[in-house]
């Protein structure tokens, strides 16, 4: 079909679809949508109809909506990056870009991170789930589930050589009637397909023994047991500490503004801190990948955040010890682009429920909503309920907290990890979504990959893949704290009593490798504040310790950045 | 490190407890604080109306911690500060760490728990929005304030109408700050009478009954609050939205007693006080532990609070130098008619029996409360949950009691 009747034909397809009339261009199999519709909803649903087609390579959605946000350019602080120059510079200190940067630094290139908050991985990362998939849930054939499964089996190298927190816990899918034992077989044969090792179908006794207290009339289920849980905030400190400790630069608070290119080539990248000249440009940008691929001149998808909300129980209730799934759970899916959220557990021993999937206009929206708490709680908890019925009911009262990030999903809903058509020296590794932190290692695998076939770097004989995390005062034993104490008396202090966590582990955290700048970046790095309290007691003495760490006045202590002040200044003062 | 009595947590209900454990006989006293300083939440209480029942004066939460801890001074209770309390047994072995000792041991004839209570922050009422910075619960706001010496912002609205939430209304308004407005889900306040009088009408900041905040908006700092009104089953009115500006919102929706240790020790805790249930002796279900103060069960009167205190450590001091029989096994105390909240929860007829109750609504014409099997009718002219009711049933009327005892609120 050529490009002009395509367009056609997906103009017809949107509009018997929506009812609306959007005005659809082809050039180089991407789709470009303009128009305007009466709701966000309608303008994604005109994107998903379009990706639809196997020519179209990608869409570009400009249908304007109501409550559309329009998008502008960072301003520009300073020139202090400029004069810089690196062979390789990644947008985005996500866990994708981490990945990379930890790769690429097995060569003798010279990386930098540049990244617009003031700590790393706090969009999508920070607000998944902390899970670390089976490839059971996405679609077989495509990359997304090609790097599922290829980045789940590397876990357990990456987690043993970073140091960080990783189990697996596995996924447990269980037949509550006779009915769907007989479906259990096809869980099995669908796991295999797409290569989650060995799932096994499990009887009673088998049961019991890795979740136990499952409800009479449950008898078997099958355990697919490469779904991991994992500590992410360690995970993304330790990706950059151990990237850095290989000679990886990062710049936090910087913002791209443009991307120079010559004759076809990256030549360099504007910042809002000034012009960092490079040759190879790896987008990593997440919710913004589309708009670093547009500065490129290489603009051939949309970005749509797709919202997920997550609820966090205290600790004393832990009912799960796998990520409990009924049958009916599998078989209702909850939407076409998402794998419906589940009842999953956190490697420090909370429950969650979570995450939903809501399309939304505002790729910074990460607010939560009754509905979304509602919603989550009236699906998983009667499965609880049903499925261990001797445990605690599930209770509102025991939820501490209750979050909410955007996916960065694009209309194709694959990922893109690719080098660009156009730009030589531009990499994609862009429109990741969940899974995208299962997906992460073989991503940055992909990416390096991608990087020496081009441009044949020699390797990095000095590369150091382990590194070690700060101790914790909770992990240690009576004989431990002791030494450690002894060695430091500030882990005698213990400073946020919900986990544990002591005056030593936050002043560490205020000093190495990526330094915590706020309150939120503590909590991230040490626990202090996310426990049921959620900072009650250690927030203010948390600040206290930013500020005599960092010799700042109390004043300018932020929550998480920005203008994310917590204190409004000293008090008898208001008046003046 | 071996004690007698061996006292966990230093604020009102500690310090007494540990006083009253020391002069009851009791040798080696030991007062653990996880802070530098003595007196728990009591330091940043400066506001008045402390101990006057206790001393028969008006003392501001600093004067009275101050003068329980003169008086500790003048005995040999050991008091151990920067000292946190990582693990109680059931056999009353106590594990606890600080800078200079690192972690050791206590071995202590008998235990009083005095760990206080925390409030309710605002995952557990789930307001929705963004998590920006400016929500704070009403006793960090107090900590900022009266110990820091720092505002937490200029236009404030508070969520709850806790005690501390309309102390902090007034303290906030005294240093400049704008209050715009106290919102009250629940159609009758939280917090005590003279709270509302002094805190809130004197200084006009407006208390909104059957209200909630139900939007949090802003991206960094807060920006405001979208506050609703709430039918009979506390669920937000579709149309009664209403947008307030401001860069500050304090939480004052609730204290729960702070129990981690307990559970550990194996104490089971009461659904209804959500804290160890106790005997009039104040021992807990596990013998040689004794609870008191807030993490019993939330007081509203710091006089309630050293009341308990006091006969937690006479009883834990008892208990440690062997003078502790139990002649007869306890018998249940139960919250009957109208009544929310009931303490004790046992009575074991070694004391006078002195009960806390809440009643369960509002009740503003008169009223009996009912022990049964006793005759025993006290009249009152109104009972309302945010005012506690202390009754006193002395011993010898409790002698005959076989069953249990049960209390109901009758309207008359």
């Amino acid at each position: 079909m050529n490009e002009e009747k395509l367009a056609r034909t997906i103009q017809g397809e949107i509009e018997k679809a929506t009812g609306e009339k959007a005005a659809v261009s082809i050039e180089d199999s991407v789709a470009r949508l303009d128009g305007r519709f009466p709701s966000n909803q309608s303008a994604v649903d005109a994107g998903h109809i379009s990706a639809g087609f196997e020519q179209v390579r990608g869409v570009v959605n400009e249908i304007d909506y109501p409550g559309r946000k329009p998008f502008a350019l960072p301003q520009k602080v300073s020139d202090e990056l400029t004069g810089k120059e690196f062979d390789v510079v990644i947008v985005g200190g996500g866990v994708i870009g981490l990945a990379v940067a930890r790769e690429l630094s097995r060569f003798n290139l010279s990386t930098a991170v540049i990244e617009r908050h003031d700590d790393l991985g706090i969009d999508q990362t920070a607000h998944s789930n902390a899970m670390i998939h089976p490839a059971i849930a996405t679609e077989h054939g495509t990359l997304k589930w090609e790097m599922n499964y290829k980045g789940n089996a590397m876990y357990d190298e990456v987690a043993s050589q970073l140091d960080v927190d990783f189990k697996r816990i596995g996924t447990l899918v269980v037949a509550e009637n006779p009915d769907e034992e007989q479906l259990l077989p096809v869980v099995v044969e669908i796991a295999t397909k797409q290569k989650d090792p060995d799932p096994k179908e499990l009887n009673r006794a088998e049961l019991d023994r890795i979740e136990p207290g499952l409800a009479p009339n449950v008898r078997r289920g099958v355990l697919v047991w490469n779904t991991g849980i994992i500590s992410v905030f360690e995970l993304i400190i330790a990706y950059a500490e151990n990237a850095m400790a290989n000679g990886v630069q990062f710049f936090l608070n910087t913002s791209v503004t443009g991307v120079q290119t010559e004759e076809g080539n990256i030549k360099a990248v504007n910042t809002t801190r000034g012009t960092i000249k490079t040759h190879i440009l790896v987008n990593a940008a997440g919710m913004y990948a589309d708009r670093i691929a547009e500065l490129a001149g290489d603009r051939f998808f949309t970005i749509h955040p797709r919202k997920g909300e997550t609820i966090i129980f205290d600790k004393s209730y832990q009912p799960a010890q796998t990520v409990l799934t009924s049958f009916s759970m599998v078989a209702e899916k909850r939407s076409q682009y998402s794998k419906g959220g589940g009842i999953i557990p956190t490697i420090d021993g909370n429950l969650q429920f979570g995450p939903t999937a809501e399309e939304v206009c505002d790729r910074e929206d990460v607010s939560t909503t009754s509905a979304g708490l509602e919603a989550l709680f009236n699906r998983f908890a009667p499965v609880l309920e049903r499925l261990k019925p001797r445990y605690e009911k599930p209770d509102k009262g025991k939820i501490i907290t209750h979050f909410a990030g955007c996916r960065a999903a694009t209309y194709k809903e694959d990922f893109i990890i690719e080098p660009s058509k156009k730009v030589k020296g531009l990499v994609y590794a862009a429109g990741i979504q969940s899974p995208g932190l299962a997906s992460a290692p073989a991503i940055a695998e992909r990416v390096k990959e991608i990087i020496i076939q081009e441009w044949h770097p020699a390797e990095n004989t000095h590369f150091e893949p382990k590194r070690k995390r700060g101790k914790r005062f909770s992990e240690l034993d009576h004989r431990e704290r002791e030494e450690l104490i002894r060695t430091n008396t500030l882990y005698g202090h213990i400073v946020c009593r919900c986990e544990n966590a002591t005056e030593g582990e936050i002043v560490d955290a205020l000093h190495r490798g990526i330094p915590a700048k706020s309150v939120d970046a503590i909590k991230r790095r040490t626990r202090a504040g996310m426990g049921r309290c959620q900072g009650g007691f250690c927030m203010p003495r948390v600040l206290e310790i930013i500020s005599r760490e960092r010799s700042i006045e109390k004043e300018l202590v932020t929550k998480s950045g920005g203008e994310s002040f917590i204190l409004s200044g000293k008090t008898k003062q208001v008046k003046k | 490190m071996k004690a007698d009595v061996t006292v966990i947590g230093s604020g009102p209900a500690g310090l007494t407890a540990a006083l009253s454990a020391h002069e009851s006989g009791a040798k080696e006293v030991l007062l653990l604080e996880r802070e530098e300083e003595l007196g728990g939440i009591l330091k940043q209480c400066i506001h008045n109306g402390f101990g006057l029942e206790q001393f028969k004066e008006d003392y501001t939460g600093p004067e009275y911690a101050e003068r329980l801890i003169k008086e500790i001074e003048k005995t040999n209770v050991r008091r151990l500060l920067n000292t946190m309390v990582i693990d109680l047994t059931p056999d009353r072995a106590i594990t606890a760490v600080n800078p200079e000792k690192g972690i050791f041991q206590i071995e202590s004839k008998s235990v009083v728990l005095a760990m206080g209570c925390r409030e309710r922050a605002r995952g557990s009422i789930g307001i929705p929005g963004t998590r920006p910075a400016g929500i704070y619960t009403a006793g960090v706001a107090q900590r900022f304030v009266n110990i820091d010496g720092y505002l937490p912002g200029k236009e404030i609205v508070i969520l709850g109408s806790g005690d501390i939430g309309m102390i902090m209304a007034r303290r906030l308004t005294l240093e400049g700050a704008q209050v715009k407005g106290v919102y009250e889900i629940m159609n009758y306040p939280g917090g005590l009478k003279r709270n509302i009088v002094q805190c809130l009408n004197d200084f006009d900041i407006p208390l909104h009954l059957s209200h909630t905040v139900t939007e949090i908006r802003g991206k960094e700092r807060l920006e405001g609050v979208v506050v609703s009104r709430v039918d009979e089953k506390m669920q937000p009115i579709g149309g009664s939205e209403k947008f307030i500006a401001c860069d500050t919102l304090l939480l004052s929706v609730g204290l729960i007693p702070e129990n981690e240790l307990s559970k550990g020790a194996g104490i089971e805790l009461s659904p209804i006080t959500k804290g160890p249930a106790t005997t009039e002796t104040m021992e807990t279900a596990v013998a040689g532990v004794f609870s008191c103060g807030n993490v019993s069960t939330v007081f509203d009167l710091v006089d309630y609070v050293a009341q308990t205190g006091m006969t937690a450590g006479r009883n834990a001091a008892r208990y440690a130098t062997g003078d502790w029989k139990k002649e007869r096994p306890s018998v249940e105390v139960i919250p009957g008619e109208n009544v929310r909240v009931l303490f004790p929860q046992r009575y074991s007829f070694q004391d006078d029996l002195i009960l806390f109750i809440r009643s369960a609504k509002p009740i503003e014409s008169p009223l009996s409360i009912d022990i049964s099997p006793l005759e025993m009718h006290i009249k009152k002219l109104y009972a309302r949950p945010n005012e506690m009711i202390r009754v006193k049933v002395p011993r010898d009327k409790l002698k005959d009691i076989t069953e249990s005892i049960e209390v109901n609120i009758t309207e008359r």
